[in-house]
């Protein structure tokens, strides 16, 4: 399973929010992951516990050849040694041009996003749609020579472009068509089909003759997440025995959950694809869904649970039909919407919770010869293990 | 289970008890054999088979006739270089070379062998199996030199493992070893029958370009039989769980049998699962290769036996103290949905694969891997049966029907003007009827006037005089 052997050339990259979670992960990367060898910047680790050692990385995924360069709205968290930084704003032509006239990028890395569950409309749609427009043209030479000419741009979209949040999604292609309008009723997975379209229409399109793609993560988690797996995990420390008993759903329903480092690896392929078919064919419009296997949603919640040390037997497990709670996750909406308020377990929770959604890999083998390197219960544990070395850290410093 | 047993069992489980009824009752084989037209020496073959394999010779007799002889053949062949391997009364010096030159006795008129003791099970076979070369002498030779090549492989690795064994005990200490150990007792025999087939044009060729697709379909039975067994194998000191695995739980092989030891014992046990279930993928694979019912039966039902025996094992320690069964419901159940295609097979393997996720344990170490495997299980079903299609999502975003509902739609509407003609003959007879009941009753002298009078003058009942009426009539 081993990418290894293999040296990537990839020339000047620049990584459009590169102090994000994934930003700082493709960083790490690309700069054959100083957080294994620069104890300044080594992540918190679990010490002396066998279920949290793992092989290294840089062992595992290809060495690159690369210079690397970062913008971001604000660079002071999440840097790593051997990039160079940059201050700025992508929706702002002005501020672009100014990085792109001193990084003279060949291959452009853009994965900055507001938060799904924070931002607003207008905020998402400026920096998701009007900024990625900015970008994209700055990069191909539409406002002004730079100096330099970028060959290849890689966009992280998102693999709810084509779910409509409630249906399930079963080895779903790429073929799937985006789900827009009001059929979407995410704003996010909205802009950032807009965005993915948009990226997609300048392959070859722009002056500089400039290769596009998307890729597209689901239920991305590991060190550094912020979402899906910091919540889960804190759940498992703080959930009372009873709530983590509860289970929604038969637990049935697959569901992927895909290794950061996996999703990194696969923009880095997909980036040095396109640098090879600049100068070769022209490509068709390329979007591409880089998943682990799937494994049972539920299961992945037990699995960290017990990994902090609340194991959850399937004979203990209270499995609560969908179809009575959905209804009282919408009364709870209702009563505490009068408040203003999120309750903690809405709707859209429970049909998460409860829908198979998981994507086919096919494209990602055959396109980029992508392989998950990291298996999903690896990705999990290192997840979970930089929750539990944070938490023990803080927790150190709070006895002190 | 004795007769007892089965009376208080099956009154309790009555879908087994279906199952049972239904695969005596129900079951054709694809190709009746006529046992008249069969020959003396034919006769005797089945006899021997009928002798040395339980589970084997009901599903072999059932084949197509062109399969029947050297499927039947290969299998007694098999069994005959067994029956020499098992049989430790004979000397490393004698068996060897027996082993090794087995293939050649197969074209020796006559050869018989009676050298094993008399306790050894299947020694009726050799002594007798001067009528087995004579079969196997009467077989197309293309069949003749596939059996004569796997036993030649077989003879030599059990050759090589006697050895190994005499010099250094019988054991197993890595996984590769482990495979390559299964691969000689079953892997060969997958590689002989797809070959079989093949020639015979039963199954696609592309199957001989994969041979990892009928590796794993022996590798997954035989390691099935390696977990069930570990009990009655460990009595009769023999270990086939690598070293490599249960290493990692115990110190001493013989400690996974104390009932101290429990939880470890489950654990390693679920570590050889997910070992064993890792092939399931490429069982389907080369089941989806197959052409001819009888060939798919004859290969499908020990697989679906095995996962449901790897189910039954996984996470149930009765297995370390004593040997365990599926019951003969599930087996005629699992009987019934493996000789029909490859669709409801599937539906069978998703079924006992989430059984199998069902009783997996986060306290397990092997948790999530068990789960990713059962996962890559269901998604490969998919691949081979999609339940969604793209071009149905792209109907669905353009606001029109997919083909399903587009036929669904139109079954409605025939459905909704049935109804209404069924409707309205039954308004027009009920209107017939009446007309004709009142009829009769006009021609008998009912007064519909005069009802009709009183009604419209607001009286519904009959008036108190009416009745008095009524009843000195009725006097």
């Amino acid at each position: 399973m081993s990418a290894k052997s293999r040296t990537l050339e990839l020339g000047n990259v620049l990584v459009v929010g590169g102090c994000g979670f994934l930003g700082w992960h493709i960083v790490d990367h690309l700069l054959n992951f100083p957080s294994e060898t620069d104890p300044t910047v080594a992540l918190p680790k679990i010490e002396g516990d066998a279920r949290f050692e793992f092989p290294s990385l840089a062992s595992r995924y290809p060495t690159y050849n690369a210079n690397v360069s970062v913008v971001d709205l604000r660079t002071s968290n999440n840097r790593l040694p051997g990039a160079t930084y940059y201050e700025g704003d992508i929706t702002s032509v002005d501020s672009m041009m100014e990085v792109f006239r001193a990084v003279k990028p060949t291959v452009v890395i853009h994965t900055a996003t507001p938060s799904v569950l924070h931002a607003s409309k207008e905020m998402l749609h400026k920096v998701n749609v009007d900024g990625t427009r900015t970008l994209v043209q700055v990069a191909g030479g539409e406002h002004g020579d730079w100096g330099g000419k970028c060959k290849a741009f890689v966009y992280t979209s998102s693999a709810s472009v084509v779910h409509d949040t409630e249906s399930d999604l079963i080895h779903v292609t790429e073929e799937w068509p985006l789900i827009r309008g009001e059929r979407q009723k995410e704003y996010y997975s909205e802009t950032k089909a807009d965005a993915e379209e948009l990226v997609l229409k300048y392959n070859r399109q722009s002056p500089s003759g400039m290769v596009t793609c998307a890729i597209r993560p689901a239920g991305i988690l590991g060190e550094k997440d912020a979402t899906v797996s910091f919540k889960m995990t804190q759940l498992g420390y703080e959930g009372s025995p009873f709530v983590l008993k509860m289970q929604l759903g038969d637990n049935n329903n697959l569901f992927d959950f895909t290794y950061v480092g996996n999703i990194a690896y696969a923009h880095m392929l997909a980036a040095f694809r396109l640098v090879a078919t600049y100068d070769r064919e022209l490509m068709e419009k390329l979007s591409i869904s880089p998943m682990t296997p799937p494994i049972y949603f539920w299961d992945a919640a037990h699995y960290m649970w017990a990994l902090v040390g609340k194991v959850v037997e399937p004979q203990q497990v209270w499995a609560l039909p969908e179809g009575l709670l959905g209804p009282i996750g919408g009364l709870l909406e209702g009563l505490m919407g009068l408040f203003g308020k999120t309750p903690s377990l809405t709707r859209r929770q429970v049909r998460y919770s409860c829908m198979t959604r998981y994507y086919s890999v096919e494209k990602a083998k055959f396109r980029l010869a992508y392989l998950p390197v990291v298996p999903v219960d690896e990705g999990i544990a290192r997840a979970v293990g930089y929750v539990a070395a944070q938490r023990k850290e803080s927790q150190g410093k709070k006895a002190q | 289970m004795g007769l007892i047993g089965n009376l208080v069992y099956y009154p309790f489980h009555p879908f087994e008890l279906r199952a049972i009824i239904q695969w005596k009752v129900w079951h054709n084989p694809p190709h009746e054999r006529n046992e008249a037209e069969d020959t003396e020496n034919q006769k005797l073959c089945f006899k021997l088979l009928d002798m040395t394999s339980r589970s084997f010779a009901a599903v072999i007799k059932e084949l197509h006739p062109e399969m029947l002889m050297p499927v039947c053949i290969f299998y007694l062949v098999l069994r005959g270089l067994d029956t020499i391997e098992d049989d430790t009364s004979i000397p490393l010096k004698t068996k060897e070379p027996l082993l090794r030159s087995f293939k050649d006795f197969l074209t020796q008129d006559g050869w018989t062998f009676d050298g094993n003791r008399p306790e050894e099970k299947d020694r009726e076979l050799l002594v007798r199996f001067d009528c087995v070369i004579k079969e196997f002498k009467a077989m197309k030779p293309a069949y003749q030199a596939i059996v004569k090549d796997i036993t030649d492989k077989m003879g030599n690795g059990m050759a090589d493992y006697v050895v190994k064994a005499e010099n250094d005990g019988i054991s197993v200490t890595t996984v590769e070893e482990y495979d390559l150990y299964c691969y000689y007792v079953a892997g060969l025999v997958g590689e002989g029958l797809t070959r079989l087939f093949v020639e015979a044009g039963f199954g696609n060729p592309a199957l001989l370009k994969r041979p990892n697709l009928h590796k794993s379909m022996g590798l997954f039975l035989q390691k099935t039989n390696i977990i069930r067994d570990i009990r009655e194998d460990f009595d009769d000191n023999r270990r086939f769980w690598p070293k490599e695995i249960w290493s990692k739980y115990v110190d001493n092989f013989e400690d996974l049998f104390k009932p101290e030891n429990k939880e470890l014992a489950l654990n390693c046990n679920s570590h050889m699962v997910l070992n064993a279930l890792e092939h399931m993928e490429e069982c389907l694979f080369y089941l989806a290769g197959l052409r001819e019912q009888s060939v798919f039966n004859f290969c499908a039902i020990p697989q679906s036996m095995a996962i449901a025996t790897m189910n039954l094992c996984f996470r149930n320690y009765d297995m370390f103290q004593r040997n365990i069964k599926i019951t003969k419901g599930e087996a005629c159940g699992l009987m019934v949905q493996s000789t029909q295609n490859l669709s409801v097979f599937c539906d069978t393997v998703r079924r006992i694969t989430r059984e199998i996720h069902q009783k997996n344990t986060p306290k397990d170490p092997n948790f999530l891997k068990i789960s990713i495997v059962c996962g890559k299980i269901e998604k490969f079903i998919e691949t081979i049966f999609p339940s969604q299609k793209a071009e149905d999502a792209q109907r669905q975003v353009k606001g029109e029907q997919t083909l399903a509902e587009a036929k669904k739609r139109e079954e409605d509407a025939e459905n909704r003007n049935d109804m209404c003609i069924m409707m309205l003959i039954m308004f027009g007879i009920v209107f017939f009827v009446a007309l004709i009941m009142m009829g009769t009753a006009w021609f008998l002298g009912a007064r519909f006037d005069l009802a009709f009078k009183e009604i419209t003058s607001g009286n519904f009942r009959p008036s108190e005089a009416n009745k008095l009426l009524a009843r000195n009539g009725e006097l």
